[in-house]
């Protein structure tokens, strides 16, 4: 609990509130979040405090608020307060103020720190540097950095913070990269951001859930305001100057006594006080060192260095003692390193009439009035330190004018009514805010009986039901005391013992099962460490595919650097391969095109074979008409002489057939007719015979046209074209000749025809018979019947 | 003019309710010549006009209102209305229960018997057969007395039970006035009519559920609608206490109770369960009224676990 709200708790009761504390503290031995309620105050000025066991960090948050949540709860159900006021919520957090709007109590957060925008409620980085409030990423670094220093036992409760020198060289470049360094090369930055913005973001709701919200520093309510996005008020805070008045009255002493008074951890800056002291004229000045802390590697540190200057290490001090500590300075030296935003010490030295040295900050300058009420150095600076020290040595009425110049801060007492009206005013506003149920009118009495009853501690609930049940027992007639229908209840049983028997049971099963699942971890962990075994001999391998991915990719760059050379030689292997293809296009065009020739010319000889063996009939059919025609001429010749004959006979006859002159000059006019046909068939005859001479000729020539050199059987193959020629040229010769054919056939015919009249008219019979038998011969057979 | 019943029906500003489930009433009440009697509980007046102009045929001796110039709660205001009425029976109704065909006739008759103090019809929680408000036991158990469901069983004749539902129940009208109506101990409301009922049972007399007289509670419009339900529930505990120091006669049994009193007030502190110190300590309150309900009372031929054991069958 902080000293301020113990103050205040006082000064609440005596102005005449009832005040009950809910702070967090360690219980040994208590379960989580175990509640003990114990008195303090003054038996005048009692108050009392619940303490609430938190467990250490490192749960659920979820669960953490809820478990604060209902426990909270329970200390408000029991304790029945009008107003919640909140001092400071280090580990209470959100689930703290659920409780309170579940109940719909007023509520007001009063703020001292930085705890709502920054998990390092005095905004110094782990190496002292400052920390803004907006800066997520450097609050996380310092997160971050804090954690670092963690692992490094030598520094025990280190609070955060290390002094150049603290850390080996490696490890102080270590922690100056995860607060300084490229943010790509800090491990866990963006998870350390997300806990900063939670943590910022509660810090809203918090803000946002009470009524009202305030600060105690102007300067603290600007920076919080902007990160917290609602508007609080300033209130400064009070302390309670009973005791200090005192020191106000003190002597001075024959050298100047500096005093250094509070917590003692690195940030407060002490050693910068004692090098700074040290380099002080001998005898001239003397410090007391008065506190104590739990960074007991710092603190012994600064023991041993206090004794080695000369410093009267005073250790750890009560708080109602400050007065008397303070009576025996001169100067206090307030050297912190941070920037001090609620520097109580520093009103108290004020109350007690002794000037600050204090380091500068923007709170700081708030509280003391450089070379008015106290001086200032520049923080973490010991030369300024030093300087200023000795500007008190040097300049004698300094310090005369500086204690003259001390305003007294304000009284706790008068806080503490400020508060007072506060309260009245927000109970004021709730009632207004909350409409009344409007009920039965003979409800209202009853009602308001409920209401009361309702509103008692618990405490005062079972005092006033104890002497009711005192009083029944009493109309009843019963004899018993309070305490001996106690002693009976105690052995009766109850809900509370069978609500205990059953969570006790339903714990043992928890415990079966967490034994249960502890072995299960066990052989999860066993396993987990052969699959970490594994994973190391995977890793491995894979280091080994990873060198064997990296020759392979050299291997497919050569090869494809060979693919590409490939390609190229592909690309004109395939330029030549296109002229190839057209010169083998050419050849087989040229193939084609004398394979057509053959063909035409094998066609040709075929034809001119076919026209040949024609001929050959027709030759032969010519000379077999040809033959039938010397017979028939013999025949005519034969008839004719025959016919003479039968002239001679007839004009042998003509003697006797007198009668048949005009027969017989009938005949001789047929015999002319007769002797002319036989002179034109003759001289056909003749024609026909020059005709198959010529026709000899023509094939002959033909022939010796067409088959050079199968008729030569020797010599050079003639050229096909040459050939081509020659077949064309023999083909239409042998057409005309067919034509010629056709038309001596036609005349032949004409001639057969003129026979065969002639010969109907002369003879009839035989030669009648055979003139009529006269046929053309087939061309295609080549054989003609013979006459 | 004298009438053989009197229905009694106290009621707030709910016309809906009193609209959907008077005329019922109104028609069983005609088969038997009785009378409706309405008591204005709101200290209003309101419901006089308003029944006038909504039941406007009905004759003035069918229905009567009573305006109460304040709200007393169910008890007093069914006393008014019952000290008002005509009928030798008083039918105690609240506007929430709605009456079945012919519910009437079987209570008039299970009254004739002079052995019975009051008879309940059955009453069915919002009309569901399978939850009979009226049949139950009352059982004193670990020194807090319990009312408990019992199975309505198939028989249709009439059978005893501890109370009677103050909701609706028929009695004869003379004795509820002799008595004073429900004892104002039990002020605002809940465990009146159990009171009234237990008296009788210790006096020897009886109390009888009529199975064969159905209405129906629809819990509506009356306390559930107006009051907060911590407080109902407060009224409900605290009256359950006062019930018992009322009627505890025993000396062993009274210790054994005030035992289980300290236990459950030591295991409701121990445990936070503020709400019980809260309704132990009303009732503590009026321990004074308690302690004097219980001098009236004086000593019954019954005691109450003798009275108990006889409300139920068998």
């Amino acid at each position: 609990m902080e000293t301020h709200a113990a103050n205040l708790a006082g000064a609440l009761v005596r102005a005449g509130v009832e005040v009950e504390v809910f702070a967090p503290c360690p219980l040994d031995g208590l379960a989580p979040y175990a509640q003990r309620r114990e008195g303090r105050g003054s038996a005048e000025e009692p108050w009392s405090v619940t303490w609430i066991h938190l467990p250490l960090p490192g749960g659920s948050n979820q669960a953490h608020e809820e478990a604060v949540r209902r426990a909270f709860g329970t200390f408000l159900d029991a304790e029945r307060p009008d107003v919640v006021h909140f001092e400071h919520l280090l580990g209470l957090g959100l689930g703290a103020l659920r409780a309170v709007n579940e109940r719909n109590l007023p509520s007001l957060y009063q703020a001292h720190d930085f705890h709502l925008v920054s998990d390092c409620p005095t905004l110094c980085a782990p190496d002292l540097t400052d920390l803004d409030p907006n800066d997520v990423e450097g609050l996380a670094r310092a997160r971050l950095g804090r954690e670092f220093l963690d692992g490094f036992s030598e520094l025990g409760d280190h609070h955060g913070w290390v002094l150049e020198g603290d850390l080996d060289t490696e490890s102080a470049a270590r922690l100056a990269a995860i607060l300084h360094g490229p943010s790509t090369e800090v491990e866990g930055l963006e998870a350390a951001r997300g806990v900063i913005n939670d943590w910022q973001a509660t810090g809203r709701m918090i803000a946002a859930g009470v009524d009202r919200c305030y600060a105690s520093s102007p300067r603290m309510l600007s920076h919080l305001q902007g990160g917290l996005g609602r508007a609080l008020e300033y209130r400064p805070a009070g302390i309670d100057v009973r005791a200090l008045a005192a020191g106000a009255s003190r002597t001075p002493g024959d050298s100047l006594r500096l005093g250094f008074l509070g917590g003692i951890g690195k940030h407060k800056g002490l050693h910068l006080l004692l090098d700074a002291f040290e380099s002080l004229p001998t005898g001239q000045v003397t410090l007391q060192v008065h506190g104590g802390g739990t960074d007991c590697v710092y603190v012994d540190q600064m023991r041993a260095r206090a004794r080695d200057v000369g410093a009267d290490w005073r250790g750890a001090y009560r708080a109602q003692d400050v007065g008397e500590i303070l009576e025996e300075l001169d100067v206090l030296v307030v050297p912190s390193l941070w920037v001090e935003n609620a520097p109580f010490v520093i009103m108290e030295a004020q109350a007690a009439g002794c000037p600050v040295v204090v380091s500068s900050s923007e709170f700081t300058k708030e509280r003391v009035r450089d070379g008015v009420d106290g001086l200032l150095f520049e923080r973490g600076m010991k030369d300024s330190l030093l300087e200023t020290l000795q500007r008190l040595l040097d300049e004698p009425n300094l310090m005369e004018s500086l204690r003259a110049g001390i305003e007294p801060p304000m009284d706790l007492n008068s806080e503490a009514r400020a508060w007072i009206e506060l309260y009245a005013e927000l109970q004021a506003e709730r009632r207004a805010s909350t409409p009344e149920a409007i009920l039965p009118e003979h409800l209202v009495e009853f009602s308001g009986r409920y209401q009361e009853l309702d509103g008692l501690t618990t405490r005062d609930l079972f005092a006033q039901v104890s002497r009711g049940l005192e009083s029944l027992a009493e109309s009843m007639g019963l004899d018993e005391t309070p305490m001996e229908f106690m002693a009976r209840a105690v052995g009766r049983g109850g809900r509370l013992r069978d609500e205990t028997s059953e969570g006790r049971r339903a714990l043992e099963w928890v415990e079966g099962e967490n034994r249960a699942h502890s072995v299960a971890l066990s052989a999860t962990r066993e396993r987990a460490a052969w699959r970490e075994e594994q994973l190391v001999d995977l890793e491995g391998k894979l280091e080994w595919y990873a060198q064997r991915i990296e020759q392979g990719k050299q291997e497919v760059q050569g090869l494809r650097e060979e693919y590409q050379g490939l390609a190229q030689a592909k690309e004109e292997a395939d330029g030549a391969l296109g002229d190839v293809a057209k010169e083998k296009n050419w050849l087989e065009a040229q193939l084609a095109n004398r394979d057509a020739i053959q063909a035409e010319l094998e066609g040709g000889l075929h034809d001119a074979r076919a026209t040949l063996e024609n001929f050959e009939g027709e030759r032969d059919w010519l000379r077999k008409t040809l033959s039938a025609g010397r017979q028939e001429l013999e025949w005519l010749s034969t008839s004719l002489s025959e016919a003479s004959d039968r002239l001679a006979a007839l004009e042998a006859q003509e003697l006797e057939w007198q009668g048949k002159d005009a027969e017989l000059r009938a005949a001789q006019e047929e015999r002319a007719q007769v002797g002319q046909h036989v002179q034109s068939l003759e001289k056909d005859l003749g024609a026909l015979r020059d005709h198959e001479s010529w026709l000899r000729g023509e094939v002959g020539g033909l022939l010796t046209n067409i088959l050079p050199q199968g008729e030569g059987g020797s010599g050079q193959q003639p050229a096909p074209a040459e050939v081509a020629r020659s077949l064309t040229a023999g083909t239409r010769e042998l057409r005309r000749i067919l034509a010629e054919l056709s038309w001596r056939r036609e005349e032949m015919a004409a001639a057969g025809s003129s026979a065969q009249s002639l010969r109907a008219r002369i003879m009839g019979g035989d030669l009648a018979q055979r003139a009529r038998q006269w046929r053309t011969p087939r061309v295609d057979d080549g054989q003609g019947e013979q006459a | 003019m004298s009438v053989p019943i009197s229905a009694v029906v106290p009621a707030l500003a709910d016309m809906a309710l009193l609209e959907a489930n008077l005329p019922s009433l109104l028609r069983e009440l005609d088969g038997v010549g009785g009378e409706l009697v309405l008591v204005d509980d709101t200290g209003t007046g309101i419901l006089a006009g308003w029944a006038k102009e909504t039941f406007a045929g009905l004759s003035a001796d069918r229905l009567r209102v009573v305006s109460r110039s304040d709200n007393g709660g169910f008890g007093r205001a069914l006393l008014d209305g019952a000290r008002i009425a005509r009928g030798e029976l008083l039918l105690a109704m609240n506007p929430d229960v709605r009456v079945r065909e012919g519910f009437l006739a079987p209570l008039i008759h299970a009254i004739e018997d002079p052995e019975v103090f009051a008879v309940s019809p059955r009453v069915l929680l919002n009309g569901d057969e399978a939850q009979p408000e009226s049949h139950n036991a009352l059982r004193l158990e670990d020194g807090r007395l319990r009312a408990v469901p019992r199975e309505p069983g198939s028989s249709t004749d009439p059978g005893p039970i501890p109370f009677a539902i103050g909701g609706a129940f028929l009695v004869r009208r003379a004795e509820f006035l002799s008595g004073g109506g429900f004892d104002p101990l039990f002020a605002p409301f809940y465990w009146e009519d159990v009171d009234l009922c237990l008296c009788a049972w210790r006096k020897g007399r009886r109390v009888e559920e009529v199975p064969s007289s159905v209405v129906e509670h629809h819990h509506r419009g009356t306390i559930g609608s107006a009051v907060p339900e911590d407080l109902v529930l407060a009224a409900i505990e605290k009256n359950r206490h006062l019930l018992l120091w009322k009627h505890l006669d025993e000396g062993e049994a009274a210790r054994d109770h005030l035992t289980s009193l300290w236990r459950d007030a030591l295991d409701a502190s121990m445990a936070g369960r503020r709400e019980e110190l809260v309704w132990l300590a009303l009732a503590l309150q009026e321990l004074p009224h308690a302690t004097d309900s219980r001098a009236a009372l004086g000593a019954q031929p019954i005691g109450l676990q003798a009275a108990l054991r006889m409300s139920e069958p068998g």
